[in-house]
C-alpha cells in the first residue's frame, strides 16, 4: 500500500500541460498580433483559478512540479487588469497581494495560506467582476457586459430553486432594446447579489463543517470565500441596516477568515455563529412583491401539507409509512426555505412574533426528524395542532398583498402535487398518487387555466388531456394510475406535461399582445356562447303559434343569467377572498342542476309537445284546440318557472367561467383590447343565432320537432359527460378510465372522455332520452286510446239512445286518425 | 333505408357546426405538428447511448446466468450454505467469478452513459432503478420497483440493483448475505475482503431484475429521439452532483479503507472511477452541442469546454493515480472533491445561461 506521502507528481501533468499550451499560445498570440494580443477577461480570470487549484493540488497531493503561482500572476493582465482598474481597484489589490502571499505559501509549502489566498482571490475576482457588469451595464454595453458575466458563482440548483438566469436576460434584453440600461443595471444586480447572498450561506456551513472536521485547508478557502464575498453585500447591508450594524459585520468576517486562516476551530465556529445572528432576516437582493406572494403561498401550502403527511404516516405512536413521514420532513423544510425568504419583512414587522414562529417551525421539524429517524413519534394530533398553530400565527403576521394567489405560486404548487404523485406511484401508493393528482389538477384548473383558456386554448387543453385521459399521443396520468403503472411508465407523460406546464408559465406570465387579446377574447365569448345559443334554439324552435307566448320565460331566463354570472363572481371574490378555490365545485353544482333541469325540459318536450303536436297535425279539426290546451296547461306557473330555469342555466353555466376568462384577458391586456374581442364575439354570435333561429323557422314542423328533440338530447349528452368529468376533477366521482383513444376535441365539444363513470352516464342519458321518447309516446298512445274507448262508448251509447244514426261519421274518425299516426310513425322511424 | 334530410336541416347543424370547428381550430395551438416533423435528433450522442445500452444488456446477461446458476446450486442444496459450499464450492466459486466479473464490466458500461440516461427526465428512472435510487425510507429519491423472490417474499423499494447486487456479490451488506455462514468461497481456508455469499433468493431477483431493466432501457434508448433540450438538461442535471461522488469515494473502502469504510457500496470499482466514466458521458454530451453554443455565444461555448476538459481530465488523473496504487486520505478528498463540485456547478451554470441564450428548455425532471 503506497503511503499519502509519497504519491507521485507524474500524472498531473496533462492538466499542467493543458495550461501550459494556453499560456504559451497566448504569448505566441501576443507576439505576432497586438490586436488580438490579450485574453478576454473570463479567460483570464479562470486561468488564475485553475492555476492556484494546480499549485494547491500540487501541495494536497505532494506534488514537486510547482510553477503554477508565476503562470497566475502573468494571466493578471490585458483586459482583465484594465477592466479592475476601471472598476474595481480595490478588488485587483486584493488579488495583487493575495497573489504574493500565495507564492510565499508555496514556497514555504504551507497548503493551509495558499488555500486562503486563493479563497480569496477567486472571491475577488468576482468581486471586481461584479463591479465591471454593473458599470458596463449602465453605459450600455451589453456585449462587454456579457463577457464579464462569465466570471461569476452561481446559486447551487434545489428541489426549489434553480440557478438563476435573470442577469443573462436582463442583458440579452438591452442588446434586443427590450430593457433601459437602469432597468438592465437593476435586474443584473439582484442576479448577482442574490447568488452570492446564496454562496456566502453555502460556504460558511462549509467552512463550520471543516472545522468540525479539522480540514484546516478546506476551513480556510471556505472562511476566505465567505469573507470575500460579505465584501460584495457590505454595501447593500449598510444601506439597509446603517453603518453601525455594517462595521459589526466586516469585524465578524474578517476575523472568521483570519481564524480560520489561523487554524483556531474554536474562534471559527463561534464566528460562524456570530455571522449566522447578524445576517438574520437580511436579503440582499430584496425579493418583489410578487416573489413574497409566492414565498407565502409556498409556506402556507406546505405547512399545511405537513399534518396531512404525518397524519397518513403515523398510527398508535408508530410510523407505518415511513414514506409520508419523509414527506412531511420536506414540506416542513420547504415551509421553512420559504419563511426564511420572508423573515427580513416579518422581522422588521414583529422581531418577537417572527422569532417565536422560526424557533417553532425548528422544534416541528426536530419532531419529525426524530420520527423519521426512528426515535419518538409523537400523536398526528399534536404534530396537527403544531402546524395548525404556525400556519394561524404566519397568516395573521403575512400582509394581505401576500396572501393573494399568484400564477407563480399556483404553477408551484402543480409542481410540488405532482412530485408528490411521482413519490406515491413509486412507492406503490397510487390512492395518494391520485389525490395528488388530483391536486395538481385542481391547482391548474382554476388557478392558471383560466389565465390559458384566454391567451393559448389548445395548449390549455393538452395540458388538460396529460392530466387526464392523454394527449399529445401519451397516456393520460388518470389512466396511468387506474392502471397502476409504474414511475417509469409514468415518466414520458409527466416530462410531457411539466414541459407543457412551463410552456404555459412562460405564455401566462408576459403580457398578451391586443391581437391576440381581440383574437381570443371574440373566440371565448363566441365559443361560450354557441353551446346556450344551441339551447335555447332547441328550445323554443317548437315555440311557435298559440305557444309563442312560452319563448318569453326562456329568453328572460337567458338575459338574466348575464348580469347574475357577473355578481355571482364578484359575490365569489369579495365573500371568499378566491373564486379559484371553489370554482370547480360551483361548476360541478351547476352542471348537475343544468342536467336536472334539461332532463325536465326534455320529458316535457316529448310528452307536451311532440307527442301532442304529431298527433294533433293528425286531428286537424282539434289541432287548435289542442294546440290550445297544450299550450294552456304549458303557461302553468311551474313550466313558466321551468323555462326561466332553462333560458337561465343555458348562459350562466358558461357566463361565470366566460367573466373569468376575459378578466384574465383584461389583466394581460387591458379593457380596450377585451372589449373589441368581446364586440367582435358577440356579433359573430349574433350571426351565428341569427342564422339558426332563421333556419329553424324555414324548416317544416314535423322535420323541426325531429331537429330539435335531437339538438336538446345532443345538449344533454355533451353536459352529461362535462359533468361527470367535472365531478370527477373534485373528487366525489370514482375514476375508471378506459383504454380507447379518444381524441381531445370529442371530449371538448361532445364531453367524451375514456372512463367508465363519463361513458356510463352518456349511454344512461340516452337510454332516458329513448325511454322517454317511447314512453312519451306510449301514454299519449294510451290516453288516445282512452279517449277513442270513450268516445266510441259514448257514440255508442248516443246510438243506442238514438238509433237512426244521426252522428255515425264522428265515430270512425278516432280510429283513422290513431292508424295514420301509428303508421305515419312507423315511416319517419324507418 | 336512408333518408334524405332537406337542405333546411342540413344547414341547420351545419352553422353551428361549421362555427364549432371554426373556433376549435382558431383556439387550438396545434403544438404537436412540431413534433410530427420526423427528427433525428442528437445523432451521436443516441449512438454513444446505444452503444452503451447494448453493451450494459450483454453484460447483465451474462450476470443473470451466473446468478441463476448460483441459486439453482443453492436450490439443489435446500438453501443449505454450507453444504453447498461443501458439495458444490467450485461451481460456485466459478459462478460468483462470473458474476463479479460481469459486474465489474457492467458497470462502467453504465457509468459511462449514466450522463445522458440520468440527465434526460424521460429515461431518468433507469438511473434510479439500476445505480442512484435509494430505498423506501427516503420517497424522494427510492427506486421504483419492488422485487419478489422466487421464495414469494416481496421486497419493497429495496434500492438500487447495483447496490444490490455488488454488496450482495462482495459480502458487504449482511442483509444480502447468507447468514451463519463463512463465506470462504475461493476455500482457501480464510475470508478476504470482497468476499461474499450472497442470499441466493434475493441474489436471483436481483440479477433478473437488472437485466430486465437494460433491455427495456436498449428498447427505449433505440427509439428515443435526443433533443438538444435533453443535452443541456443532462449536463444541468448530472454535473453538479460530483460532491456527492467525492463523499462516496471518500467513505468507500478505496479511501477509508478495508473494512473501514461507511459506504457499503463501491467495492468493486472505486466511486473514482465512476465519477470519470459519467464525466467522459457529459464531455461527450457537450461536444455536440458547442456549435450550437458557440454560434451564440462564442466566449461561453470556449469557456465551458474548457471547465469541463479541465473537470474531466482531473477525474481521469486521479483515476487513474488511485489504479497505479497511489492512497489518497480523506482530508484530500474532501479538498478535491470541493474544488471540483465548484467547478461543476460553474458548468452547470455556464450551460443553464447557453440555454437561456439559445431559448432551449431546460426540462424538469
Amino acid at each position: 500500500m503506497t503511503p499519502a506521502s509519497t504519491i507521485s507528481g507524474s500524472a498531473r501533468s496533462r492538466v499542467i500541460a493543458a495550461v501550459a499550451t494556453i499560456v504559451a499560445a497566448v504569448a505566441f498570440f501576443s507576439a505576432a498580433s497586438p490586436a488580438q494580443a490579450a485574453d478576454p477577461a473570463w479567460q483570464s480570470a479562470d486561468q488564475i483559478t485553475t492555476s492556484l487549484f494546480n499549485a494547491q493540488t500540487d501541495l494536497i497531493l505532494n506534488d514537486p512540479s510547482g510553477g503554477s503561482v508565476e503562470e497566475a500572476k502573468k494571466a493578471l493582465s490585458g483586459p482583465l487588469r484594465r477592466g479592475f482598474e476601471a472598476s474595481s481597484p480595490a478588488a485587483l489589490k486584493v488579488v495583487e497581494e493575495q497573489l504574493d502571499r500565495a507564492n510565499r505559501a508555496v514556497a514555504s509549502g504551507d497548503s493551509v495560506a495558499l488555500a486562503a489566498a486563493r479563497g480569496t482571490i477567486t472571491a475577488a475576482l468576482r468581486r471586481g467582476a461584479f463591479d465591471r457588469v454593473i458599470d458596463l451595464t449602465a453605459a450600455d454595453r451589453p456585449e462587454a457586459a456579457r463577457e464579464w458575466l462569465q466570471i461569476r458563482d452561481f446559486r447551487q440548483s434545489t428541489r426549489y430553486t434553480r440557478v438563476g438566469t435573470e442577469a443573462t436576460d436582463a442583458l440579452i434584453a438591452l442588446e434586443d432594446g427590450d430593457l433601459g440600461p437602469d432597468d438592465a443595471v437593476l435586474q443584473v444586480r439582484k442576479d448577482l447579489l442574490d447568488t452570492y447572498q446564496s454562496r456566502l450561506g453555502t460556504n460558511l456551513e462549509e467552512a463550520d463543517k471543516a472545522a468540525e472536521r479539522r480540514f484546516p485547508e478546506r476551513l480556510a478557502e471556505s472562511a476566505a470565500i465567505t469573507a470575500g464575498y460579505w465584501q460584495i453585500l457590505t454595501g447593500e447591508y449598510e444601506d439597509q441596516r446603517g453603518p453601525e450594524a455594517a462595521t459589526r459585520a466586516n469585524l465578524i468576517f474578517e476575523n472568521l477568515a483570519g481564524d480560520a486562516a489561523a487554524g483556531d476551530t474554536a474562534a471559527v465556529r463561534r464566528a460562524v455563529r456570530q455571522a449566522t445572528r447578524e445576517l438574520e432576516g437580511f436579503v440582499a437582493a430584496p425579493l418583489t412583491e410578487e416573489e413574497k406572494a409566492r414565498r407565502a403561498s409556498q409556506f402556507s401550502r406546505f405547512i399545511d401539507l405537513v399534518p396531512v403527511e404525518y397524519g397518513r404516516g403515523v398510527a398508535d405512536g408508530k410510523v407505518t409509512k415511513a414514506f409520508e413521514i419523509q414527506e412531511a420532513v420536506a414540506f416542513a423544510e420547504g415551509a421553512s426555505q420559504a419563511l426564511k425568504d420572508l423573515s427580513s419583512d416579518l422581522l422588521e414587522q414583529d422581531p418577537a412574533g417572527t422569532r417565536s414562529l422560526i424557533r417553532d417551525l425548528g422544534l416541528l421539524q426536530a419532531d419529525l426528524q426524530t420520527a423519521a429517524e426512528g426515535g419518538a413519534v409523537k400523536e398526528a394530533g399534536e404534530i396537527e395542532q403544531m402546524a395548525g398553530d404556525i400556519a394561524e400565527r404566519a397568516e395573521g403576521m403575512f400582509p394581505d398583498e401576500w396572501k393573494a394567489s399568484s400564477d407563480d405560486a399556483d404553477y408551484d404548487l402543480v409542481n410540488i402535487s405532482l412530485d408528490q404523485m411521482l413519490n406515491a406511484i413509486n412507492a406503490g401508493e397510487y390512492e395518494i398518487a391520485e389525490q395528488n393528482r388530483l391536486s395538481a389538477y385542481a391547482f391548474f384548473e382554476f388557478g392558471p387555466e383560466i389565465k390559458l383558456q384566454g391567451f393559448d386554448p389548445g395548449l390549455s387543453l393538452e395540458i388538460e388531456g396529460m392530466f387526464w385521459y392523454g394527449a399529445r399521443d401519451l397516456p393520460g396520468l388518470a389512466t396511468l394510475i387506474a392502471d397502476q403503472a409504474s414511475g417509469r411508465e409514468t415518466m414520458p407523460t409527466l416530462v410531457e406535461l411539466r414541459s407543457a406546464i412551463d410552456e404555459a408559465h412562460e405564455i401566462t406570465g408576459s403580457d398578451a399582445s391586443p391581437g391576440t387579446a381581440i383574437t381570443n377574447a371574440a373566440l371565448i365569448v363566441f365559443r361560450e356562447g354557441l353551446e346556450a345559443i344551441l339551447i335555447i334554439a332547441a328550445i323554443t324552435a317548437s315555440m311557435i303559434g298559440a305557444r309563442q307566448v312560452l319563448r318569453k320565460p326562456v329568453y328572460r331566463g337567458a338575459l338574466l343569467a348575464i348580469p347574475a354570472s357577473v355578481i355571482s363572481y364578484l359575490l365569489m371574490v369579495l365573500l371568499l377572498g378566491s373564486f379559484a378555490k371553489y370554482g370547480e365545485k360551483v361548476e360541478a353544482v351547476v352542471g348537475v342542476m343544468a342536467i336536472g333541469v334539461l332532463l325536465v325540459v326534455l320529458n316535457w318536450f316529448f310528452h307536451k309537445v311532440y307527442w301532442t303536436e304529431w298527433i294533433a297535425s293528425h286531428r286537424k279539426r282539434t289541432k287548435e284546440v289542442t294546440t290550445a290546451i297544450a299550450a294552456g296547461s304549458a303557461t302553468g306557473a311551474a313550466t313558466v318557472f321551468g323555462l326561466y330555469a332553462v333560458g337561465f342555466e343555458a348562459v350562466f353555466r358558461e357566463g361565470m367561467e366566460t367573466v373569468l376568462f376575459l378578466q384574465a384577458l383584461q389583466l394581460a391586456a387591458g379593457t380596450g383590447a377585451v372589449a373589441i374581442g368581446v364586440a367582435i364575439g358577440l356579433a359573430a354570435m349574433g350571426v351565428v343565432g341569427f342564422l339558426t333561429f332563421k333556419l329553424e323557422s324555414r324548416l317544416p314542423y314535423k322535420k323541426m320537432l325531429i331537429v330539435t328533440g335531437v339538438l336538446i338530447a345532443l345538449v344533454l349528452f355533451t353536459m352529461v359527460g362535462q359533468t361527470v368529468r367535472t365531478l370527477q376533477g373534485v373528487g366525489w366521482f370514482p375514476i375508471h378510465p378506459i383504454d380507447i383513444d379518444i381524441p381531445l376535441w370529442m371530449g371538448t365539444w361532445l364531453g367524451i372522455y375514456p372512463s367508465v363513470e363519463t361513458l356510463v352516464a352518456q349511454i344512461l342519458s340516452v337510454v332516458f332520452v329513448i325511454g322517454s321518447y317511447w314512453a312519451a309516446g306510449w301514454y299519449s298512445k294510451r290516453k288516445m286510446r282512452i279517449q277513442r274507448e270513450q268516445y266510441e262508448a259514448e257514440q255508442a251509447a248516443l246510438k243506442a239512445e238514438n238509433p237512426s244514426g244521426e252522428n255515425g261519421r264522428n265515430g270512425a274518425e278516432p280510429h283513422d286518425d290513431a292508424v295514420s299516426v301509428s303508421q305515419e310513425r312507423t315511416r319517419e322511424t324507418v | 333505408m336512408i333518408r334524405k334530410f332537406p337542405r333546411p336541416i342540413l344547414l341547420l347543424i351545419a352553422v353551428p357546426a361549421i362555427a364549432a370547428a371554426f373556433i376549435a381550430g382558431c383556439g387550438s395551438d396545434d403544438s404537436s405538428s412540431d413534433s410530427d416533423q420526423p427528427d433525428a435528433g442528437l445523432t451521436a450522442v443516441k449512438s454513444y447511448l446505444t452503444e452503451h445500452t447494448a453493451d450494459l444488456v450483454a453484460q447483465t446477461d451474462t450476470l443473470k446466468t451466473a446468478g441463476n446458476a448460483y441459486y439453482d446450486l443453492a436450490k439443489a442444496n435446500d438453501f443449505d450454505y454450507e453444504k453447498m459450499l461443501k458439495n458444490d464450492g467450485e461451481a460456485v466459486n466459478a459462478a460468483l467469478t462470473d458474476a463479479k466479473n460481469a459486474f465489474i464490466k457492467a458497470n462502467p458500461a453504465y457509468e459511462e452513459m449514466e450522463g445522458i440516461v440520468a440527465g434526460i427526465p424521460r429515461t431518468a428512472q433507469y438511473d434510479t432503478d439500476i445505480d442512484a435510487g435509494s430505498d423506501a425510507s427516503d420517497p424522494e429519491s427510492a427506486v421504483s420497483f419492488n422485487l419478489t423472490l422466487p421464495n414469494g417474499e416481496v421486497m419493497k423499494q429495496p434500492g438500487n440493483l447495483f447496490f444490490l447486487i455488488e454488496t450482495a456479490l462482495y459480502g458487504t451488506n449482511e442483509d444480502l448475505t447468507a447468514e451463519g455462514v463463512k463465506p470462504d468461497v475461493d476455500g482457501d481456508g480464510k475470508v478476504s475482503f470482497g468476499e461474499g455469499l450472497p442470499e441466493a433468493n434475493a441474489f436471483k431477483a436481483s440479477v433478473d431484475e437488472i437485466n430486465k431493466q437494460a433491455k427495456d432501457l436498449d428498447k427505449d434508448a433505440q427509439e428515443i429521439v435526443i433533443t438538444p433540450s435533453d443535452a443541456f438538461t443532462s449536463i444541468t442535471v448530472m454535473t453538479p452532483t460530483m460532491s456527492e461522488y467525492f463523499e462516496q469515494w471518500k467513505l468507500s473502502s478505496f479511501v477509508a479503507g478495508e473494512g473501514s469504510q461507511q459506504e457499503e457500496g463501491f467495492v468493486a470499482t472505486s466511486r473514482l472511477s465512476d465519477i470519470a466514466d459519467i464525466l467522459t458521458g457529459i464531455d461527450f454530451t457537450y461536444a455536440e452541442i458547442e456549435p450550437q453554443i458557440a454560434e451564440k455565444n462564442a466566449n461561453q461555448a470556449e469557456q465551458t469546454a474548457a471547465e469541463l476538459g479541465n473537470l474531466l481530465s482531473t477525474a481521469e488523473d486521479l483515476r487513474d493515480r488511485e489504479a497505479a496504487g497511489e492512497k489518497f486520505t480523506a482530508k484530500q478528498a474532501d479538498q478535491l472533491g470541493a474544488e471540483m463540485q465548484a467547478q461543476a456547478e460553474r458548468i452547470a451554470g455556464q450551460v443553464t445561461q447557453a440555454a437561456k441564450d439559445l431559448d432551449i428548455e431546460i426540462q424538469e425532471g
